[in-house]
């Protein structure tokens, strides 16, 4: 990817990041703060847990049936569209995604964009972008807008500024919003946030959002908020461009309903936010608001890669409701810039290398002990672990072996010493008295058992033969083995 | 709808224009949108004190946007319907009534009709066939603007209307009769 956002930090550098975070007290209080609250405020929707069983069901099957039929929905949606009059885009890279937001505002002579909470502008960097080219946007999600004053990520993805504490969030805004004294009432700050951004909400010539559902049949897109300012982004600007992942697409509105409950109950833990804002097209004759003109940007960027393979096609059921982040002890204990990726937690880990490239995200994939918290909150059943355990598998693969379908970065981790490792190891396995030799040898020799053992000793002490196996005991004491 | 602190009141068909013109004047509003085109709009128009000027929406949301955002207290609409699982009002904007009444003003009233109240969101789907001719925007609405996004820390008015009233309308009993 060309574009950078302002403060690039990679993935692979995830290790460092990992050691800083764990020491940042402030970071980890308000971390267990909100994850404690994210985790009762969820469960309190659940009480009923056959239906939430049976919602989760349905909530699969929908996704999966969407993704078996992707292709061919895509091309519905995209006529849906076209008979509405939205503008349909292709977009298989970022820069791609980027171009045709920045062609657009060109065309238009746009000077500022006004941004309802989209995820897929942030892993396109299109902040970043537009504003090398001169043209401003807006963050107007009151989460978004404090991490863009502050020149930061969000760190998750429903909650942008999870990580701040009101007394930082005083201190942004009496530093950037004029006229606004530090306090750290938060009915204050939300009301000179509301204050500060509310003109540009008028003065904005296009407004971009992001997407949460789409429906192949009727070509509407719906979108789930809280604040007002999605409906707002998409209403009061001339033109509305929607970004969307090409995996949110399904076949029939009526397939949204369950699948917005669960987007809700397992996000926030809210029935149902304050606004579902479903947008069926532009303005049409007669009416007197709305966006007249408007584009659907459809996003691939990498996305495709785990589409071909059965497997990992599973990543792409998410609806991103958090959940799995809310829930997983590596996330709470690092928080969310830890990761270096715009999707962090569990889901970041299986969706960022078909993003990034394993190459870039191959530590991320080994950072879980595989406990399975997040599968079992997943709304949409995806088996989080498996997947992992799968990218391990490919981030370890020989480069040179042929396969299939091969992942971008096959072989990020792979090391000769390790692999000759284990063949030797299966090798002596498979041989019984190979394997007696070996035994013999090693707890013979085990003074001299190599204190240093890849990258098993980076963190752990090393492994060093017992006296005499366990057999040889048994055989000691007169048992058999 | 009251646990997200939205104001509901109860009324009857002839009942409730007064009750909720002497609300309005009480809160202090004084230009409110209206579409008097509508059997509502014509009956709370009539009712409204003389210190609340109500107001068409007439021209094309670009020719008065800074006026709209700066001058305009309140916005009337009638919904569609409403889901009683949630608390939820089904808002189909039109030519009289669009979208920015409900979004843009600080305070949102909103009538319903108990008889339009449907049991979940999947019934109101299919009882009003959305999939069969959907408007260019339908809103559900649940309740004032509201975030929690400094610190979990739950505050009301973010972005959309600080305040939502809503007045139901109780003509089961006639429909039934």
């Amino acid at each position: 990817m060309n574009a950078r956002p302002m403060h690039f930090v990679s993935p692979a550098d995830f290790r460092e990041r990992v050691s800083g975070a764990l020491q940042d007290q402030a970071l980890r209080t308000s971390m267990r703060g909100a994850m404690e609250f994210l985790q009762t405020k969820r469960s309190t929707q659940f009480q009923d847990a056959d239906e939430l069983e049976q919602l989760r069901d349905l909530g699969e099957a929908i996704r999966q049936h969407a993704l078996a039929n992707l292709p061919d929905l895509l091309v519905q949606f995209e006529s849906s569209l076209q008979a509405l009059g939205v503008h349909v885009h292709w977009a298989s890279t970022a820069d791609e995604a980027n171009a045709i937001i920045h062609g657009i505002a060109q065309r238009r002579g746009a000077r500022s964009i006004v941004k309802g909470k989209s995820m897929a502008s942030e892993e396109v960097e299109l902040n970043h972008y537009m504003a090398e080219r001169g043209i401003e946007c807006i963050e107007s999600d009151m989460g978004e807008y404090i991490v863009q004053l502050a020149e930061e990520k969000p760190s998750h993805i429903v909650m942008p500024a999870l990580h701040k504490t009101r007394a930082e969030i005083g201190a942004l805004f009496e530093r950037h919003l004029p006229g606004t004294p530090y306090t750290e009432d938060v009915d204050t700050l939300i009301l000179a946030g509301r204050r500060s951004l509310r003109q540009k909400f008028a003065d904005a010539d296009i407004g971009l959002s992001g997407v949460n559902f789409a429906a192949a049949d009727t070509g509407t897109l719906w979108l789930v908020e809280n604040e007002g300012n999605g409906r707002l982004s998409t209403t009061v600007p001339d033109v509305h461009i929607a970004l969307m992942g090409i995996e949110k697409v399904v076949a029939r509105l009526e397939h949204i309903v369950p699948l917005a409950s669960l987007l809700t109950r397992s996000a926030t833990g809210q029935s149902i936010t304050t606004y579902f804002n479903l947008i069926t097209g532009p303005r049409r004759a007669g009416e007197l608001d709305g966006p007249r003109e408007m584009h659907v940007v459809l996003l691939d960027n990498g996305r495709s890669q785990a589409y071909a393979d059965q497997q990992l096609r599973a990543t792409l059921q998410c609806i991103r409701c958090g959940a799995c982040m809310n829930h997983c002890p590596v996330y709470e204990r690092v928080g969310g810039h830890a990761y270096g990726t715009t999707y962090p937690g569990p889901i970041g880990k299986i969706i960022s290398p078909h993003l990034l490239g394993l190459e870039e995200t191959a530590d991320l994939v080994t950072a879980s002990s595989l406990c399975g918290a997040c599968a079992e909150v997943c709304p949409v059943r995806i088996p989080i672990p498996s997947l992992l355990v799968r990218l391990r598998t490919e981030a370890n693969r020989d480069p040179a072996q042929q396969v299939d379908q091969p992942l971008r970065g096959q072989g990020a981790s792979f090391s000769r010493g390790e692999q000759l490792v284990w063949r030797f190891w299966s090798g002596a396995f498979a041989r019984p008295s190979a394997y007696r030799w070996f035994r013999w040898l090693a707890t013979r020799l085990r003074a001299f058992t190599p204190s240093s053992q890849l990258g098993w000793t980076h963190h752990r002490e090393p492994l060093v033969p017992a006296r005499r196996s366990l057999s040889e005991l048994l055989r000691e004491r007169g048992q058999a083995e | 709808m009251t646990s997200v602190r939205t104001e509901v009141m109860r009324s009857d068909v002839s009942g409730w224009p007064a009750l909720l013109a002497d609300k309005l004047a009480q809160a202090g509003v004084q230009r409110m949108l209206l579409d008097q085109a509508t059997a509502e709009g014509a009956a709370l128009h009539a009712a409204l004190s003389p210190s609340v000027q109500a107001l068409p929406f007439s021209q094309p949301l670009e020719a008065w946007k800074d006026s709209l955002f700066s001058t305009v207290d309140a916005g009337f609409t009638v919904a569609r319907s409403g889901i009683a699982a949630t608390g939820t009002l089904v808002l189909a904007p039109d030519a009289g009534t669009p979208r920015t009444v409900s979004l843009v003003p600080p305070l949102h009233v909103a009538l319903v009709y108990a008889s339009n109240l449907h049991a979940d969101l999947h019934s109101a789907m299919h009882a009003e066939h959305w999939s069969d001719g959907m408007p260019t925007n339908l809103v559900l609405v649940s309740g004032p603007s509201k975030t929690s996004d400094i610190q979990q820390t739950l505050a009301y008015g973010a972005h959309g209307p600080r305040a939502l009233w809503v007045v139901i309308v109780d003509d089961v009993l006639e429909v039934q009769a």
